[in-house]
């Protein structure tokens, strides 16, 4: 098992990179998708007046 | 197209999820041990599927260009932004997992190898788009700089591809090799790679999908905000 560390630290980082960017994209969708909400609210309030 | 996009937004995680784990199993389980390399050589299975998903993204990115400075859609130029940024999370996992590759087999992190160089490169022209979107500002004429720069950086894909030969480099050659030129000998070592190459695009394709979604709801309230404050 010579050079085991190498190859575990290969898989290991494509698989936090992987997680850390499908967590950053779904969280950014959230985001997005709840200002976007906010601003209907903020412009059915404002065409309301 | 919207319907086709959230059933295949449903369809590709229940494909990527267990393909993935296919892949390990397969990699782990099932390819023999290289003679020369030994178990590092495993790295390959997914440091060259993590290359071909980078060309693709920044292929993507030249023909979504290239239509948005011809027709001038804003779709278009959504598509590019998504597939810049995906393209450059699997470029970034190739320019990490090269070198721990290269340290036990090379003796070295890095070397300024053709290959190697014109990756950097790749990824430097990217990261200069991604940094253009980013701080630009959301006018037309940045999207237009940003569509020729995106163009333009593609055009190294190709020579990424031919510099091992062109300039007898020290990158193995691993899909091109000619016979007795090493590569892989074994079919189940072809089939692992190829199996692999499907899972990372079809992850690239889910990945691209929930991008884009977001992007269009980000467009959406630039809309939102400007009907609300207009200029």
């Amino acid at each position: 098992m010579e050079n085991f560390p190498y190859l575990f630290s290969a898989y290991a980082i494509v698989w936090i990179v992987l997680f850390v960017y499908l967590f950053s994209l779904d969280r950014r969708g959230r985001r997005a998708e709840h200002d976007l909400e906010e601003l209907r609210k903020l412009l059915r309030a404002k065409e309301a007046k | 197209m919207k319907r086709l996009g959230s059933w295949t937004g449903r369809l590709l995680p229940l494909l990527v999820g267990p393909g993935m784990l296919g892949s390990l199993y397969l990699i782990f389980m099932v390819v023999p041990t290289e003679r020369v390399q030994g178990i590092v050589q495993r790295i390959f299975y997914f440091h060259v599927p993590a290359a071909w998903a980078a060309f693709l993204g920044f292929f993507v990115v030249a023909i979504a260009s290239s239509l948005f400075l011809w027709s001038g859609r804003a779709a278009y130029d959504r598509v590019a932004r998504a597939a810049a940024e995906i393209g450059m999370v699997f470029c970034t996992l190739v320019l990490l997992t090269g070198p721990i590759w290269a340290r036990p087999i090379w003796g070295a992190w890095w070397t300024w190898d053709p290959r190697l160089t014109m990756t950097m490169i790749l990824w430097t022209i990217y990261a200069a788009y991604l940094l253009l979107r980013a701080f630009g500002g959301a006018e037309e004429a940045v999207a237009r700089y940003a569509a020729v720069l995106g163009i333009v950086g593609a055009l190294d894909i190709p020579l990424i591809m031919i510099s091992v030969r062109l300039w007898r480099g020290i990158h193995p050659s691993v899909i091109t090799a000619r016979p007795g030129e090493g590569g892989l000998a074994d079919p189940s070592m072809r089939f692992t790679l190829l199996f692999t190459g499907l899972c990372f695009v079809l992850l690239f394709a889910w990945m691209l999908l929930v991008r884009l979604r977001a992007l269009r709801v980000e467009d959406e309230i630039e809309a939102v905000h400007s009907r609300i404050h207009p200029a």
